[in-house]
């Protein structure tokens, strides 16, 4: 019940039993998807493949070992890590410089800058997806450079997305230290490099781990270019879900397990950074 | 054609359907509670345009002209796509949550004896490892209008993945000559021995006799009665386009709408604008 | 309070900090100093803006050369070789009449009215719930993570989730409103027919409503108490209290969380895909999966191209539109 620290009236009994109803049934809108997910992975298939039951009679935990062998699941998660990791890097690293010089330096062609960084985030990734493909067959032809169906080569597309988002939010994160910091830094000796590396940085940490750890995870849940850019050898975890429906059968209770599988790292990442998520976003709204 | 043993001894159906109008009266006898009497993957692109096409084929109809034109809107292919879609719209003897389907599942439903009988290519394998006996299911061809199958009168489709070596491949030698061992005896033979594939060549062929059955009645069809899907560059395309309209008109039969001829030939009319855009 | 998406911000004003640098200096060294100082910031900005134009700006171009070629499957390896086709790509989507203009006509106001209803909904759930857990109970903590959940799994895990739930058959949507609550007479199609574009709905909203709830709760901290106490001792009631004190200030907040959303929902491709295949309901057919379908799936590049720019100039003038709009208003308040 909540204690109105505001105000004078208690809020009336109607709006007391309103406020439960509302939160509870936003509580269970999303709850219930989680619970099934949870629930049809510890059921054998044939429970799965029929009439839903809310609790699972018998339980078993043979999804979560079958998951492994059905399909390539530790290739998938190797490869999902090693493309979200590295794109979620490369972008915040390049950010970094790229939002310092944003935040601290006025320059001809700022305004220009930073209204087409703005602007891509808008695209459509659809609108990248047929030129780079065309683009990284004909390098490959050309030069024997395998981009397409490479990790490289996906690496580079999932760039198309994290790295405008992570120079804007890098931007707001930077503009609320204060530049005062950097003044001092700067006046006892620093070049602007070491400024960033001794000042900027540590005091923005909390928002560059943010951004780091959410363009990880928009890797993580990309699915576009995983779907076009990856062959057997490259694929990701985003497009390898798709193989547990096979000629025979859709394997439900595995394709629950292995979403909760591979869905772990990432709610627990956001889960630990959603506040500074929000207050770089917003701190560039609300001063 | 694959068809339930059991299922037809319980409907007092000595034999399996050869026309359609049996096929439709035995799948209203076998068609009660929560059975039906036809399995259909409703939502398969693939599944649906295939069947549609042998449906077409029977009334002398095609979806290309001689030219290599579309001709999607004819009569027999109106009427084709009717019958397909109207087993469950106005016949009933398909499940409409079937119209949803397009991961196999109704084979699976099949192999749990959810449905009486089903039409697909080489399930045997599929079906035991879904749980249901060798003897259990029986093989026939699908049915015909009326008479008895033939070349000009066919009951199957034929239809394959190509090989093609590009003019600037790095490797063509290479390249062809594993086009060669693809397409050789040995291989044929090889490949009929593990998955039971039938092999495309004659000499093959009569190298690997039949291993039960089902492969008999499926060689007796394809050698006698199947007809090959279109031989157009724009294939793949025809087959989604008019696979997805048949999908949709399957929905709307499934959801109880009325599926006319007019709504038919529309959904055709589109896909054909479609192929030329 | 300073309002606004931060490339507004006011230049930094580093020069002040910048002149007060150390002892008097050679000409050389002061020149060298010069061209570092001008020259630092597109130092630090050049990896950023190479690998910009190379992942967007050079195939953007390249999309847009692609518009004008009819770049079918056999051209793939050799685009050059392509026949030009001027603006044949761009007639046949426009036109209107005609099968493939049609569709791409149906699909994009499929789309518009997609945004509308998810975005709104959206919103709605994620304010009303920031509103109602402002302040602290016991349990709220707990509350906030149950309901950022669905946000922070991967969009495919959501919707996979939900394709399971929403089969005719055996899925539990058709288990509770048929069986359960009896609200239906008969089991409904969420997967095909004309409730897929609900099932893609609810889909969206489930996804983001967090994203939502979590923007507007930091937005509410910035309000101050006293100004409910104060309109409280007045005699305003709750209604009155976040009509007129908690949307005010939730203004920029608000510009820039419908902005994020509305693209986020209008450009989602992960949800139809997964949601549907490589062929959607004809109710559902969004416009991101639609032009997919004309370039991977019919293999007509030059056409998908075409749509896509078509997209891109939509997009780009709705987000002029709404940022000279959100402006005026604030430059008017």
């Amino acid at each position: 019940m909540p204690r109105r620290s505001r105000g004078v009236m208690a809020p009336p009994a109607s709006f007391l039993w309103t406020w439960r109803i509302v939160l509870t049934l936003l509580a269970l809108f999303a709850l219930i998807p989680v619970y099934v997910m949870i629930s049809s992975s510890l059921k054998p298939l044939q429970d799965v493949t029929s009439t839903f039951r809310w609790i699972p009679a018998p339980l078993t935990l043979a999804p979560y070992h079958d998951i492994w062998y059905t399909v390539p699941l530790a290739r998938y998660f190797l490869n999902s890590l090693i493309v979200s990791t590295s794109a979620a890097v490369v972008s915040v690293v390049v950010a970094i410089f790229a939002a310092y010089a944003v935040s601290r330096y006025g320059f001809r062609g700022k305004r220009v800058f930073t209204s087409a960084v703005l602007a891509t985030q808008m695209f459509p990734g659809i609108l990248f997806a047929l030129p780079l493909f065309l683009i990284f067959v004909n390098i490959g032809n050309a030069t024997g450079i395998p981009l397409y169906g490479s990790r490289g080569g996906l690496i580079i597309t999932y760039l198309t997305f994290s790295l405008p988002f992570a120079i804007w939010m890098l931007t707001s994160y930077f503009e609320s230290v204060p530049k005062a910091l950097d003044e001092a830094a700067l006046v006892d000796g620093c070049g602007p490099v070491r400024a960033l590396f001794r000042v900027v940085i540590p005091a923005a940490l909390p928002g560059i781990i943010a951004v780091t750890i959410y363009a990880f995870m928009t890797a993580w849940g990309e699915v576009l270019f995983a779907s076009v850019m990856t062959t057997n050898a490259t694929r990701t975890l985003a497009v390898g879900l798709a193989d547990y429906s096979t000629e025979n059968n859709v394997y439900w209770n595995q394709i629950m397990a292995a979403s909760l599988v591979v869905s772990v790292p990432v709610v627990t990442g956001f889960l630990l950074m959603q506040r500074y998520l929000v207050s770089g976003l917003t701190s560039g709204a609300v001063k | 054609m694959y068809y339930n043993k059991a299922l037809f001894q319980a409907a007092g159906i000595a034999s399996p359907p050869t026309t359609w109008s049996e096929l439709v009266a035995d799948g209203k006898k076998l068609t009660h509670g929560s059975q039906y009497g036809l399995a259909v993957e409703g939502a398969s692109i693939p599944e649906n345009i295939h069947n549609v096409f042998i449906l077409s084929k029977q009334m002398g109809g095609s979806f290309f002209d001689s030219a290599g034109n579309p001709t999607f809107t004819t009569p027999q292919n109106v009427a084709a796509v009717q019958q397909w879609v109207n087993f469950m719209g106005t016949d009933h003897i398909v499940n409409p949550g079937d119209a949803e389907y397009d991961q196999n599942q109704s084979l699976s439903d099949f192999a749990k004896g959810k449905d009486a009988m089903i039409m697909w290519q080489a399930a045997g394998t599929a079906l035991q490892a879904d749980g249901m006996a060798k003897d259990a299911y029986g093989t026939a061809p699908v049915p015909v209008e009326s008479g008895t199958p033939s070349s000009s009168n066919p009951d199957s489709m034929v239809a394959g993945i190509n090989m093609a070596v590009f003019k600037d491949s790095k490797n063509q030698a290479a390249a062809l000559k594993f086009v060669n061992f693809m397409t050789s005896q040995a291989e044929s033979i090889n490949r009929n021995g593990e998955y039971g594939s039938i092999p495309p060549l004659t000499a093959a062929l009569q190298a690997s006799p039949a291993a039960n059955q089902e492969q008999t009645v499926l060689r007796n069809v394809l050698s006698s009665s199947a007809e090959a899907m279109p031989q157009v560059a724009k294939e793949s395309q025809f087959e989604t386009e008019v696979g997805t309209a048949v999908k949709n008109l399957m929905a709307d039969a499934a959801s109880g709408k009325p599926v006319s001829a007019a709504t038919v030939k529309a959904q055709l009319a589109t896909a054909q604008q479609s192929m030329n855009g | 309070m300073t309002v606004g998406i931060h490339r507004d911000a006011p230049p930094a004003g580093s020069d002040a900090g910048r002149g007060r640098t150390s002892a008097p200096q050679t000409r050389s060294s002061r020149f060298l100093r010069r061209i570092r100082k001008g020259g630092l910031p597109y130092l630090f900005l050049l990896p950023a803006l190479l690998l910009e134009l190379l992942v967007h700006f050079i195939p953007m171009a390249f999309g847009i050369l692609i518009s004008f070629k009819q770049l079918t499957l056999f051209f793939i390896r050799n685009w050059t070789g392509a026949p030009w086709a001027g603006w044949a790509n761009y007639r046949v989507a426009l036109n209107f009449h005609e099968a493939v203009g049609s569709a791409l006509l149906h699909s994009f106001l499929v789309t518009c009215s997609f945004t509308v209803l998810a975005v709104g909904l959206s919103w709605l759930f994620g304010t009303t719930a920031a509103i109602l857990t402002q302040d602290t109970f016991r349990g709220r903590g707990t509350l906030r993570t149950i309901f950022l959940t669905p946000f922070a799994l991967p969009v495919y895990a959501s919707v996979i989730i939900w394709s399971f739930m929403f089969q005719y058959n055996n899925g539990l949507v058709n288990e509770l409103l048929h069986n359960v609550l009896g609200i239906t007479s008969r089991p409904s199609f969420w997967l095909i027919g004309h409730n897929s574009f609900f099932a893609l709905v609810i889909i969206s909203i489930w996804r983001n409503w967090p994203f939502a709830f979590l923007c507007v709760m930091a937005g509410l901290q910035g309000i101050p108490r006293d100004l409910y106490e104060a309109s409280a001792i007045d005699g305003a009631s709750i209604w009155q209290q976040i009509r007129k004190i908690t949307m005010p200030s939730l203004r920029s907040v608000n510009q820039v969380l419908i902005l994020v959303l509305f693209l986020w929902t209008f450009n989602d491709f992960t949800t139809p895909f997964v949601l549907f295949g490589t062929s959607a309901p004809s109710p559902a057919d969004v416009i991101s999966i639609h032009i997919y379908n004309a370039s991977f799936i019919n293999w007509n590049f030059g056409e998908g191209s075409a749509m896509s720019v078509l997209m891109l100039i939509f997009l780009l003038l709705v987000t002029a539109a709404y940022l000279i709009g959100t402006s005026r208003r604030r430059n008017n308040a």
